[in-house]
């Protein structure tokens, strides 16, 4: 038989583990809330590596309707992005988009022991709807497997309940 | 017959002669019997082509079904989502699997095909295969094919009163011609023997018939029409009825004969023939006919058999010849006396050795319908092997001394075995309408299969065995508008949420057919297990498919 106060003392371990660990055991975005038509700065918080094996590449695909996207070059990290056609045409104030950066590659190196942001900024289209998620799913390749962070909810589930999830962006309705 | 076995028949036949030795006799049953059998079992559907529950874009060109055994088919149709049923445009049977070719003009939506097919052993089997065209529009959970329960009374009838007829009736006829020294006119024991042999025609003929209806599915008033009676007729036990009927028939003539001293000796041989061709063919359809080995089952099938019609048949004639105190009888029960031993002991060690085969393991005799048959009937027997002993050793020493109560105890003894007969052979009956427990084990052995369905991806998973320990998974992954899909990698989570099992992570690899298998993996537990697969489509896309499967105890 556990005491009541062991079982207590367990379950307040296992949720300080649980909360802690969502926060740094996933690629996460910084700013995890944004509204349409407006500039977003992406900041991919990469908090481990592979088990204890360093990561050597971060890979990021671009969501569709995150448009006009500009990685920040790293010092020590060499940039590369894939430039494609979007599923669509965006107008902007200025000019009209149909093709941009879908996928970002920094290649580097990052020991599990540190920690680091890989950044970007893009605009938000003015037709995502308030309420949907924007998913970047991170690929971080290590020297020894790979973290997919890719796993996107199905509709109704908590992005808790999957193991490595994609990192979202929650559209919301804009101030005015 | 190959020239060994011929050299071997004739050596025993030479042996039988000359020494007149039990053994012989036993060895000549067996070396009849060693015929090469083609390996047998009761038929189940061990794969399908849809598989269960399969969504298809469009309706099937052919449907495979594939048994454990060779099968012939018998029916099938096609119930659509309208309630219509169609007729398959054909239906081809070659050895182990049967191919359909479904009508052209099946509606979307999901379609019921209900199979009937009869197994090697003589007994139909029916199920069902639920698969959907387009996309399914009806939640099939189970689905099993009625049967009329007035036929299936009326067949349990039946086959007690064949088993009377032939059992009681040949065993009776000829344990009359041995046994009764005293001539009693009329004699109950011959004209019982006479009436089970005229019940036990008529069972023969009607059973045939009653198989027929019962192979097709159909209802009881079915026995007015010829369908019933062809398919009885293309049944593998219609060789039991006919050659049952037959000894049943000449075994009628002989009891017929009158008692003449000369035609005596000759209606004996002829009845211990009828009685030993009516044994052999209950050996020739029937679940214990194709148990493995059968080189054993079958004569044991045999012995046991014609031990129990010789037992069964001594009795009313014993009961008639203790009538009263007569001296003459001491010869009759002493002829009976004396086999009755081996007759008696050869019935129980084939017994014994049947059931051990039939059952598989002990387990199955309280877990499965056959095995309650058999505990049941294990429990009337040793209730008459009691009576049997206590007749044997306590009663009849008695009569010798002639106490007066010693005759109406034996009486009594004998008309107590006599019930527990006729009521064995009421649940052998019964043994008509389940599987051997060594079946039901196979038929565990079966895979679990399902269909996991969304709009990105499908997947047809088969867990074979389907039941708990050592598996191992198969799957087949379509995109959602059914095309090939090679994911990069696929992932197996299985979870048994009802005990707490978390997800078991198991990595699944392609094979060169296009399928995807997992190593070979332990489910510790029954029920319904949770299947999440993750398919990663490219560096940055996942597919995750979940659904409940059932894994059989």
């Amino acid at each position: 038989m556990t005491s009541p106060f062991i079982r207590r003392a367990c379950a307040i371990v296992t949720l300080l583990t649980l909360t802690t660990s969502s926060a740094l055991a996933h690629a996460t975005l910084e700013v995890k809330q944004a509204s349409p038509n407006s500039s977003y700065k992406a900041i991919m918080r990469i908090g481990h590596g592979c088990g204890e094996s360093p990561t050597l590449k971060v890979r990021i695909r671009i969501p569709e309707g995150y448009i006009n996207v500009k990685p920040m070059p790293k010092a020590g990290w060499t940039l590369e992005t894939v430039r494609g056609p979007y599923a669509k045409t965006f107008g902007t104030e200025h000019a009209k988009l149909s093709e941009g950066v879908r996928e970002v590659i920094w290649t580097g190196r990052l020991l599990d022991a540190h920690y680091d942001e890989f950044i970007m900024t893009g605009t938000l289209a003015g037709d995502l709807e308030a309420g949907s998620t924007l998913y970047f799913p991170t690929v971080q390749e290590c020297e020894t497997g790979f973290n997919r962070w890719i796993e996107i909810p199905a509709a109704g589930k908590p992005a808790d309940d999957y193991k490595s999830p994609a990192p979202g962006l929650k559209i919301i309705a804009p101030n005015r | 017959m190959t020239h060994f076995k011929m050299h071997l028949l004739k050596r025993t036949c030479v042996a039988l002669l000359q020494t007149g030795s039990r053994l012989g006799a036993i060895a000549l049953v067996f070396i009849l019997f060693a015929k090469s059998a083609p390996a047998l079992a009761h038929a189940s559907l061990l794969e399908t082509s849809p598989i269960q529950g399969a969504v298809l874009r469009t309706s099937p060109e052919t449907i495979h079904l594939r048994f454990n055994e060779s099968i012939a088919p018998l029916a099938f149709s096609f119930v659509q989502s309208d309630g219509t049923s169609l007729a398959p445009d054909s239906v081809e049977a070659q050895d182990r699997e049967v191919r359909i070719t479904p009508p052209h003009d099946l509606l979307n939506g999901t379609i019921l095909m209900n199979y009937r097919i009869v197994s090697a052993d003589g007994h139909p089997v029916s199920g069902v295969l639920v698969f959907s065209i387009g996309s399914p529009n009806r939640k099939i959970d189970s689905y099993a094919a009625r049967d009329d329960a007035r036929l299936t009374m009326l067949i349990w009838l039946m086959r007690w009163i064949f088993y009377c007829g032939l059992l009681g009736g040949l065993g009776g006829g000829f344990c009359h011609s041995w046994l009764s020294v005293v001539p009693q006119d009329p004699s109950t024991s011959r004209q019982l023997a006479k009436r089970l042999l005229e019940v036990g025609l008529v069972s023969s003929g009607m059973s045939i018939g009653l198989n027929g209806a019962d192979a097709l599915g159909l209802g009881i008033l079915s026995l007015f029409q010829s369908p019933a009676w062809l398919t009885g007729w293309q049944l593998s036990s219609r060789f039991t009825f006919v050659f049952a009927g037959f000894a049943m028939l000449i075994g009628r003539l002989l009891t017929a004969c009158p008692s003449h001293i000369v035609a005596k000796l000759w209606s004996r041989s002829g009845l211990f023939l009828c009685l030993a061709m009516g044994c052999y063919a209950l050996t020739l359809s029937g679940h214990a006919s194709t148990a493995q080995p059968q080189t054993v089952t079958r004569p044991a099938l045999f012995l046991h058999l014609l031990g129990v019609a010789l037992w069964i048949g001594a009795l009313p004639v014993l009961y008639e010849q203790h009538r009263d105190a007569n001296d003459h009888l001491q010869t009759g029960l002493s002829r009976f006396s004396n086999l009755a031993l081996p007759i008696v002991g050869f019935a129980l060690i084939a017994g014994l050795i049947l059931s051990r085969v039939q059952l598989g393991e002990i387990a199955s005799l309280l877990n499965t319908d056959y095995g309650r048959i058999l505990c049941a009937k294990v429990g009337l027997v040793t209730i008459l092997l009691a009576l049997a002993a206590a007749n044997r050793w306590l009663l009849v020493p008695r009569l010798k001394t002639q106490i007066p109560w010693a005759y109406l105890a034996l009486r009594r003894s004998i008309l107590g075995e006599i019930l527990g007969a006729v009521l064995i052979l009421a649940l052998v009956g019964l043994w008509r309408f389940t599987l051997p427990a060594r079946v039901v084990l196979e038929a565990q052995n079966e895979p679990a299969q399902m269909h996991i369905h969304s709009s990105q991806a499908m997947a047809d998973v088969t867990i074979s065995p389907g039941r708990q320990g050592r598996v191992k998974a198969r799957l087949f992954f379509q995109t959602g508008d059914f095309t090939p899909l090679n994911p990069m990698s696929a992932t197996l989570y299985a979870s048994h949420p009802q005990t707490g099992i978390e997800a078991m992570e198991i990595p699944l690899e392609p094979t060169s057919q296009g399928a995807w298998e997992s190593r070979i993996i332990v489910l510790p537990q029954a029920g319904d297990w949770h299947i999440r697969l993750d398919l990663l489509i490219d560096d940055f896309t996942k597919v995750i498919l979940e659904d409940d499967i059932k894994i059989q105890n």
